[in-house]
C-alpha cells in the first residue's frame, strides 16, 4: 500500500496533465465557473450535444469531466474527487486519459467520436476507467474488479446501450488481465502513472 | 459562428474502424495489441499501445486477448 499525501496527489495529477496539454481545475478554483459556462454553451450550440452536456452540467457535483478545447484539455474535477488523495490521483489519471485521446484525435474529432458513436464512447471510457483502476492498484496493491468500472459505465451518465457496455467490459477485462500478469495496461497514461508513482 | 459549428458537427462522422465481419464479443490480437469485436462487427482496440511497449506480448487465452509477460 502506498501512502499518498494531498500534495503528492496534486503533483502526480499535474505531471500527467502536463504531458497531455491539460489543465486541472479544482472545484474551488474560479476557473471552474468558466468551465461550467463552456459546458452550458456547448449545450446550446448543437442539439447533438445537448443531452450529454445537460447531464454533465447536472452531475458536476459528483462527476469529473474533461473538456477538449482547440488548445488542449480542461479537466474539471468534482468535489468528491478531490476529497481524498487516492481518489484524486485515480480520477485525475482517468481524466488525463481523455486528454491523451484529445491529443491523439484532435479536439474536433474527439468530440464527434464521443458524441456521435456510443461504440467509440464506450471504448474511450473503458480505457479511461482502466487507467483509474490501474492507479488504484498501484496505490493499494489490490487487484481491482471489472465490476468497479462497469457499474459506472452502465450508469445513465454515459448513455451506453447494453451492447456498448459489453464492448467496454471486454476492454476493461483485457486491461485487468494485463495487470494480473504483472504488466501495466497498454495505455500510455498508465505507463506514465506507473513511472511517476514508482519514483516515490 | 453557431451555424458553422453546427454544420461542421453534422457533416463530420465518427472515425470507426472498418467492418470486419468478426463475431461480436470475440477477442483477438492484431498487431500485437488486444482487440474486442463490437456489435457492429468492428475490431476495437483495447488501449493505445502495443503490448511490446509495456514489456509483453499479446496473447489470447480462454477467449480473452490481453498483454501478457514475455515469460508467460
Amino acid at each position: 500500500m502506498l501512502v499518498l499525501t494531498t500534495d503528492q496527489a496534486r503533483a502526480f495529477a499535474d505531471h500527467l496533465a502536463s504531458l497531455h496539454r491539460a489543465t486541472i481545475v479544482a472545484p474551488s478554483d474560479p476557473a471552474a465557473v468558466g468551465a461550467r459556462a463552456i459546458i452550458a454553451a456547448l449545450a446550446h450550440l448543437s442539439p447533438a450535444l445537448d443531452e450529454i452536456a445537460a447531464d454533465l452540467e447536472t452531475h458536476l457535483e459528483r462527476v469529473s469531466v474533461t473538456i477538449p478545447t482547440p488548445t488542449g484539455s480542461l479537466i474539471l474535477l468534482s468535489p468528491s474527487a478531490v476529497a481524498d488523495p487516492w481518489l484524486y490521483a485515480m480520477t485525475a489519471a482517468h481524466e488525463c486519459q481523455h486528454a491523451a485521446q484529445r491529443e491523439a484525435l484532435g479536439w474536433g474529432q474527439v468530440i464527434i467520436d464521443y458524441v456521435a458513436s456510443t461504440e467509440l464512447r464506450a471504448r474511450a471510457e473503458a480505457d479511461a476507467y482502466s487507467v483509474g483502476l490501474y492507479v488504484g492498484y498501484l496505490l493499494t496493491g489490490i487487484l481491482p474488479l471489472a465490476s468497479e468500472a462497469m457499474s459506472s459505465l452502465a450508469s445513465a451518465t454515459y448513455h451506453l446501450a447494453p451492447e456498448d457496455i459489453e464492448l467496454a467490459r471486454g476492454v476493461v477485462e483485457s486491461h485487468l488481465e494485463a495487470m494480473a500478469s504483472g504488466l501495466p495496461p497498454p495505455i500510455a497514461v498508465a505507463v506514465e502513472a506507473h513511472a511517476w508513482l514508482s519514483a516515490l | 459562428m453557431r451555424l458553422i459549428l453546427l454544420a461542421l458537427l453534422l457533416s463530420a462522422c465518427p472515425r470507426l474502424p472498418p467492418v470486419s465481419g468478426c463475431n461480436p464479443g470475440a477477442q483477438s490480437c492484431v498487431n500485437n495489441a488486444p482487440h474486442i469485436c463490437s456489435t457492429s462487427q468492428r475490431w476495437q482496440r483495447a488501449g493505445d499501445l502495443a503490448c511490446s511497449a509495456v514489456g509483453g506480448m499479446c496473447l489470447v487465452s480462454d477467449g480473452r486477448a490481453y498483454c501478457a509477460g514475455l515469460n508467460h
